[in-house]
């Protein structure tokens, strides 16, 4: 919702979400799959280390994504 | 005797709340809880064998993967009808009664019926597939739904014609079914724009489906000078929630210093968002606004800077008309600001 109220006034928008159905039912432009509903961006069964590079690569993916067409060829 | 199977959620299963919506799918022998309530009703005509409880979060995030899961758990008690909740407006419980009913229903070819308030997100993806009874907005409802869940489970189960959604009480479903009509549509037609015309209340016979489709807005061109606000909808506000953000059924909007949350983080933040386990997030706020890693890569001149502020609401049970008005509110911000683009973090 929030993300497409962002893109009505021209300014592209990505959702990061582990509710991926949900997201596309809803019809938001740009989506990178978040870890879980708990932590999208991050994962406390893993070392801090590792949590940020899971983090470090969802941001990019959603970076890219902003600078996408959605419907792009991904990474 | 109809031998009915009944799915619930954690909580509703009597296992916990936010803190258990992991839970992984168990089966348990009669009714529990809500399935207390069939079999009330159902008295000499049937009985809940079992109860399947699964958590809200294991489903919704591998939807298809965890109903095939369970599906072998129901077939072996080989019901008659399945029962799913109902959901009420919890959008992930929807989810998951809507993903069981219409794999049952497609898979075992049993009929299954399950119950949601009509802005229920999981309404969209599944009101097509299966037969959904419209409920209130929470539990309160569950008794004057429950029978209309059993009554249109009874019909199907027995080859009768369901009825219409005004009769029988489910979401329509977007299936058009011919039927002979007494008048022409011409005389129909006709008969409705003078109704309309004189002020009188009207029923169109073909709704218009509801779609806001967004254009996407155009990509960044230049991502080295550009300006990213974050966004989210998980509740992360100062402790004091000095805005008054409501935990749920927000109607209000938030700003706050992205300084603050880079420096402090869960000294100063914690989310009051009520529609799932904020404990992870309030360990750590950069699970929810990933401001540590932006910050090193506007360090690394990736892209020009983070927008000072990031914007906060409330996601759940928030209805559509608010989350519009919540929306349109953040988004005149960015756009003043100038801000060229913006991650919205959900949960």
């Amino acid at each position: 919702m929030l993300e497409k109220e962002i893109e009505r006034v021209g300014i592209p928008a990505v959702l990061i979400t582990a509710l991926i159905p949900t997201a596309k039912m809803l019809h938001a432009n740009r989506i990178v799959p978040g870890i879980a509903i708990t932590n999208p961006l991050g994962d406390p069964k893993v070392s801090l280390a590792e949590e940020k590079t899971l983090r470090e690569k969802i941001v990019v993916s959603a970076l890219d994504l902003l600078t996408k067409e959605p419907g792009e060829a991904a990474d | 005797m109809i031998r009915v199977v009944h799915y619930i959620n954690q909580f509703f299963g009597q296992i916990g709340g936010e803190e258990k919506a992991g839970t992984t799918p168990g089966i348990v022998e009669g009714a529990v809880g809500p399935g207390m309530l069939i079999d009330r009703l159902l008295v000499e005509r049937g009985r809940v064998l079992a109860t399947i409880i699964c958590g809200d979060n294991y489903f919704s995030e591998n939807p298809e993967h965890v109903a095939a899961e369970i599906l072998p758990l129901i077939e072996a008690y080989t019901p008659d009808l399945f029962i799913a909740g109902p959901a009420f407006n919890a959008g992930r419980y929807g989810i998951a009664c809507g993903e069981m009913c219409k794999c049952v229903k497609e898979k075992l070819g049993i009929p299954a019926v399950t119950g949601m308030f009509p802005e229920n997100p999981a309404v969209g993806l599944y009101r097509r597939h299966v037969y959904i009874i419209e409920t209130a907005h929470t539990a309160v409802g569950m008794a004057k739904a429950m029978p209309k869940i059993i009554d249109l489970g009874w019909k199907l189960l027995h080859h009768e014609r369901p009825g219409t959604p005004r009769e029988a009480g489910y979401l329509p479903r977007g299936i058009k079914e011919t039927v002979a009509a007494d008048t022409l549509a011409s005389e129909r037609a006709i008969a409705l724009l003078l109704r309309k015309m004189r002020g009188e209340s009207i029923e169109t016979e073909i709704p218009f489906p509801e779609l806001d489709l967004v254009a996407p807005a155009p990509p960044i061109a230049d991502l080295k000078g550009a300006t990213i606000a974050l966004v989210t909808e998980g509740g992360l506000v100062p402790k004091e929630n000095p805005d008054s953000i409501e935990s749920a059924r927000a109607t209000r909007w938030g700003k706050y210093s992205v300084d603050e949350l880079r420096e402090l983080g869960c000294q100063r933040f914690s989310s009051i968002h009520r529609g799932f386990d904020t404990t992870y997030i309030n360990e750590d706020c950069n699970r929810l606004l990933p401001v540590d890693v932006l910050s090193d890569m506007e360090r690394r001149g990736l892209f020009k800077g983070i927008h000072p502020f990031f914007f906060v609401t409330t996601g759940v049970a928030t209805t559509i008309d608010n989350a519009r008005n919540i929306g349109k509110g953040i988004a005149a911000e960015l756009s003043d600001a100038g801000v060229s683009g913006a991650i919205v973090a959900a949960t």
